[in-house]
């Protein structure tokens, strides 16, 4: 099951197969198509990596694959690229076949793994230098883009330095610097961030909107859907080896009927504010938690003003008030009864 | 070249690849100096310092004379004689201790060895001196019954033919020197039964004849002579060192291991990066494996070049050959660690089998030690083809081959099936690559 964005509720969801026309689907190769996935089924044993999986990503995106581990991000990285066989379908670049031998596709590629890969022998400079290397010949124009890459990366302090002389911050760093120098057309992060401090990981989410920004295609994988939500243009969830719904983060969230989660202090909680909250017309769901009062509302323009409203006809005292938009932790429960954080 | 220089810079810097394949050979090497340097110093006596009564006695017997002046000069003489003018101050010089004894000649002729019994005991010094003045006395004995003999046949074969008593006493005459090489010219060089009609002592009879005789043979101080089978000496500790460069040329496998096993995409996230790079494996491969065998070949002449003129280790000075066969070594061995690389297994395990070969293999090139020795040779003689697969063993046969052979055959012989070796192990390393992808770790 697919969802796609663009449609309002549930109703929308259909059959991959039956979407030809949709995001995320593969109809053939379109002219501004980077990535065309179609039907690609991935098996490990008995285990089904990627079942009937199908992906497009139009030039310019940063698309992001979300979902939690085991779901087949990786698998569907490393398929793309070549590193993985695969049971059945087709993968397009650019609108040609891929195959392990095709390096003009693979040129123009930049890849940065979910573990750092880079030699500990050579210094930031040399890394870099070094994995340039295997996309461009000029030295004179590999030079330029390794001082490029290493500005782009705020290594300039470290350029000397050896992996093991750097923290696991600045170590990633590195490892996005060596897949992105050759200035690739299509750059694949594999979860970038993972065991990164947050000064890193700002750092890593702003470079890759600025490359996004100057006309590469990024696919973004990760488990952490606040960075997804922050900086992706279109996200696929992904579980089991499947798409399960793909779309900007306002399609994704509009797909399922939460439209905002509200959370009162209450000072004194009895069951008598519960019952006016569960009056609301807006209301789906509201329980008590402690002094805590949760209230899940339909898409709607006042249901904070009407909870509001309602404490105080019920002459309630309370403390703070929260309301929080949906996530697309919500829009992964609702579509697969799981957590996305499991 | 870009790739190589790379390649180069990061075997250069790994440092396990460094200690294991440079360092420890080099380590190896001086702790075999250290431990075998003075291997063929221990089988050479040292000179046994006797004192000698040079008197007029003495001086009447210039046999024995040149026989002592002959065994205390040359690269390893037996004797230090300290020459003194009587017998009083040569027993002068002994009592005051530092000699083993004196030689001196008394007024028959006879030969005395007057030792000093209060030191030296359990050492050969006193040995070295009898053996010497036995081998003078024999040989004088010997060559006076030769000389009575030779003369009462030339006495009996007065008026017969010249040259059938010439060759009767000729072949007598090479018997008396004992001297191969000369043919017995050496023995007739002071008297000739040949020229029996030039000789006026002949006319006064078989003494005087005995006499001269004797004379002659006594002028000749060297009975036997030294024979060089080899192209140089004979030497022990030689073997421990070539047996080094064995082992180093194992161990130097590790630079390909270093090098190659990290582009294989199913072995580490690094490989699979690198698989993904627009070049052909090949293009990734190959100048990795020529900086493997660039540094393999630099170690391994690094190691010759340090044991031949640091430690001063014999090669028999056939540099350029030596040269050649450490460089198809070292193709043979950049070639095995192509090969183990294709193994399907992780980095650090490649690590441990090299070291495993290495010692294992070492073991049948005689490195650790003459059961080690004992054992390579026995194994050598009852299965050669075991020694074609061995490595250490082929470089270590090179090497002995070239020391001891004047000629060049038989190491070419071992570098061409080095070179077959290497041709073998690079077709099981290129085997390898069509299963590398992620999914086959």
């Amino acid at each position: 099951m697919t969802r796609t964005g663009g449609q309002p509720d549930g109703a929308a969801a259909t059959e991959a197969e039956s979407q030809p026309d949709g995001i995320g689907q593969s109809e053939g190769s379109r002219p501004d198509h980077v990535v065309d996935v179609k039907d690609l089924v991935k098996r490990y044993k008995e285990v089904v990596a990627l079942d009937h999986f199908d992906l497009s990503i139009d030039k310019g995106e940063i698309f992001g694959l979300l979902g939690p581990n085991g779901s087949g991000k990786t698998t569907a990285i490393n398929c793309i690229l070549q590193l993985l066989t695969y049971s059945r379908g087709e993968i397009k670049l650019w609108g040609e076949p891929m195959s392990p031998t095709r390096y003009d596709l693979k040129r123009r590629i930049g890849l940065v793994p979910q573990q750092v890969a880079v030699l500990p022998e050579l210094s930031v400079t040399e890394n870099i230098d070094y994995f340039c290397s295997l996309y461009v010949d000029d030295k004179a124009r590999r030079r330029r883009l390794v001082g490029e890459a290493i500005e782009f990366t705020g290594l300039e302090r470290f350029a000397k330095f050896r992996p093991k002389k750097l923290s696991g911050g600045l170590v990633r760093r590195l490892n996005i610097a060596c897949g992105i120098a050759h200035q690739p057309s299509l750059i694949l992060f594999d979860e970038p961030t993972v065991a990164v401090d947050p000064q890193s990981r700002n750092a890593i989410l702003e470079g890759i909107r600025r490359l996004g920004a100057e006309g590469a295609t990024v696919v973004y994988t990760s488990h952490y859907m606040e960075e997804v939500e922050q900086l992706c243009t279109r996200i696929m969830i992904m579980d089991a080896g499947r798409a399960v719904a793909v779309g900007t983060n306002a399609e994704l969230k509009s797909m399922v009927g939460i439209g905002e989660r509200i959370r009162v202090e209450l000072d004194f909680p009895d069951d008598a504010v519960l019952a006016a909250v569960r009056a609301l017309p807006h209301t789906q769901h509201a329980s008590l938690s402690g002094q805590t009062l949760k209230v899940a509302c339909a898409p709607g323009a006042r249901n904070l003003a009407d909870v509001v409203e309602a404490l105080d006809r019920a002459d309630v005292s309370y403390g703070r008030v929260f309301s929080e938009p949906p996530t697309l932790n919500d829009v992964f429960l609702e579509l697969t009864g799981a957590e996305l954080r499991d | 070249m870009t790739a190589f220089s790379f390649a180069l810079r990061v075997m250069l810097r790994d440092k396990g690849a460094t200690l294991w394949g440079i360092g420890l050979p080099f380590a190896l090497a001086t702790l075999f100096y250290v431990a075998f340097g003075g291997l063929d110093a221990s089988f050479r006596p040292s000179p046994v310092p006797v004192a000698v009564v040079d008197d007029a006695v003495y001086r009447a017997s210039p046999a024995l004379s040149e026989l002592i002046t002959a065994t205390s000069e040359g690269q390893d003489p037996y004797l230090e004689p300290t020459y003194v003018t009587d017998r009083a101050g040569a027993e002068r010089l002994v009592n005051a201790g530092g000699l083993y004894g004196y030689i001196a000649v008394d007024a028959d002729g006879a030969v005395e060895y007057h030792r000093d019994w209060r030191e030296y005991i359990g050492t050969p010094g006193h040995e070295i001196v009898t053996a010497i003045l036995d081998s003078y006395v024999q040989g004088s004995a010997f060559a006076a019954e030769a000389a009575a003999a030779q003369a009462s046949a030339a006495q009996a074969g007065l008026g017969q033919s010249p040259g059938a008593s010439g060759a009767s006493a000729g072949s007598g005459g090479e018997a008396a020197a004992g001297d191969e090489q000369d043919g017995g010219q050496g023995a007739g060089s002071g008297w000739s039964p040949s020229g029996t009609g030039d000789d006026p002592r002949l006319a006064a009879g078989p003494a005087a004849q005995a006499a001269a005789l004797r004379a002659a043979l006594e002028d000749t101080p060297a009975f036997t002579k030294a024979v060089q089978l080899t192209a140089n000496p004979p030497s022990d500790q030689v073997r421990y060192f070539y047996a080094v460069l064995g082992f180093s040329a194992l161990m130097v496998c590790g630079f390909a291991v270093s090098g190659l096993a990290r582009l294989r995409a199913n072995r580490s996230a690094l490989g699979a990066r690198l698989s993904t790079a627009g070049h052909s494996q090949v293009a990734l491969l190959a100048p990795t494996a020529a900086a493997a065998y660039t540094l393999s070949f630099a170690t391994l002449a690094a190691d010759y070049l340090y044991i031949r003129f640091i430690l001063g280790i014999g090669f028999g000075g056939k540099d350029i050959q030596i040269l050649a066969i450490l460089a198809v070594a070292a193709l043979t061995v950049t070639a095995l660690g192509a090969a183990i690389c294709a193994l399907p297994l992780p980095e650090a395990a490649l690590s441990g089998i090299i070291a495993a070969i290495s010692t294992v293999l070492s073991l049948f090139a005689g490195l650790y030690g003459p059961g080690s020795q004992d054992l390579a040779d026995k194994v050598a003689q009852a299965a050669p083809w075991s020694t074609w697969l061995n490595p250490a063993r082929e470089v270590y046969d090179a090497l002995f081959s070239l020391y001891n052979y004047d000629t060049f055959g038989e190491a070419a012989q071992i570098m061409l099936r080095l070179a077959v070796l290497a041709v073998a192990l690079l077709a099981v390393a290129a085997v390898g690559p069509r299963r590398t992808r992620h999914e086959h770790l």
